[in-house]
């Protein structure tokens, strides 16, 4: 039998015309889960999962925020490259800085230091798995088949209910204390094809900011 | 905010009987035979002895929880058997594991016999999103 939050409320909320419902279960082993789910008409958001997030209440209030994405490691990296040389402005710490990662590769672990870009220096071959360590907050990032979870709203209208499976591959950040990292996750979405950047953007940005009406 | 922790200390024991390698893409577990009532890995297994079959899930490295259900069955009951199991030859559990948390189990195993020199211990690990990977040790019999 599938796995379901029970007893979940939510709210209704609009990105330039894309409308969505954030939903939210209550509060089970000091985590708080909030999903974004697309809904209307006419786009290919509806009853989809945009963006998951969680906090949790006993560790400070630290909060992950993920969602599917569809690039190849390669992309990620010249992706992430990319973005953290564009962050050296507001972050100068990163110019010059050695990062740490970790790495899959095979279901092999193994732990290296890097400096940018990391896409000229990281083995790719087998990645199954990456953890970046940043200074405003980690990302991590798997690889492998995309599985998705079909339509969410029937669920949620019909039963109040909210199925406990997440997507996959996913991509999460650490946005604790900043939200920078919320656009390295538009810019890898798995619908950045169909929507425009700007407004993936948007979505997980109001994901991550706004909480549940009461 | 780097939270930068290795995670892939040394394996603490050379013994043979264990197994570390990533599931699910993101957790790093540990399969290992101990010596009964210690953290000490075995290295061959001798009739007449009960040892300890940990499983531990050293970390969850993702961001994301996850939900997994835990099942280990023996290949050659003749020759080793769970005590304390609903079943002598299988054993299982269920973890949830939030980010960056880990947790372990052991179950207690009897070697009974050696009637072929090898067993093997096969561990299946199911997600709730449906994925399953498995972590096997064979195992030496003196």
């Amino acid at each position: 039998m599938e796995h379901t939050y029970p007893s979940v409320r939510w709210s209704t909320g609009s990105e330039n015309g894309i409308s969505f419902y954030i939903v939210e279960p209550g509060p089970a082993n000091g985590r708080q889960h909030r999903r974004m789910i697309g809904v209307g008409h006419g786009n290919p958001l509806v009853g989809r999962p945009i963006a998951y997030s969680d906090t949790y209440l006993r560790e400070s209030e630290r909060t992950y925020l993920y969602a599917r994405h569809s690039a190849e490691p390669s992309e990620f990296f010249r992706v992430l490259d990319y973005f953290l040389l564009q962050q050296q402005d507001e972050f100068p710490e990163l110019r010059g800085r050695r990062f740490h990662l970790l790495l899959n590769n095979g279901g092999a672990p193994s732990e290296v230091t890097s400096q940018l870009p990391f896409s000229t220096a990281v083995s790719l071959e087998g990645l199954q798995f990456v953890r970046v360590y940043l200074p405003f907050g980690d990302v991590a990032i798997e690889f492998g088949e995309s599985t998705t979870t079909g339509d969410e709203l029937e669920l949620i209208r019909s039963a109040h209910a909210l199925t406990c499976k997440l997507e996959s591959p996913l991509i999460g950040c650490d946005l604790t204390r900043y939200h920078v990292l919320a656009s390295l996750v538009a810019k890898l979405h798995w619908a950045r094809g169909v929507v425009p950047q700007s407004i993936l953007e948007g979505l997980i940005e109001q994901l991550s900011f706004n909480p549940v009406a009461a | 905010m780097s939270s930068f922790r290795s995670i892939l200390s040394p394996l603490r024991d050379t013994g043979k009987l264990q197994k570390e390698q990533f599931v699910m893409n993101t957790v790093l577990v540990r399969s290992r035979i101990l010596f009964e009532k210690s953290d000490k890995v075995a290295s061959t297994l001798h009739p007449g002895f009960a040892y300890g079959h940990n499983i531990e899930f050293v970390r969850n490295m993702a961001l994301w929880p996850l939900e997994l259900q835990v099942h280990t069955k023996i290949k050659n009951e003749d020759q080793l058997r769970y005590l304390n199991t609903n079943s002598g030859w299988e054993w299982g559990f269920e973890v949830s594991l939030p980010p960056y948390h880990g947790d372990q189990r052991t179950a207690v195993v009897d070697c009974l016999n050696n009637i072929s020199g090898t067993d093997d211990l096969f561990t299946s690990i199911l997600s709730n999103a449906g994925y399953r990977d498995t972590v096997s040790i064979q195992i030496e019999i003196e």
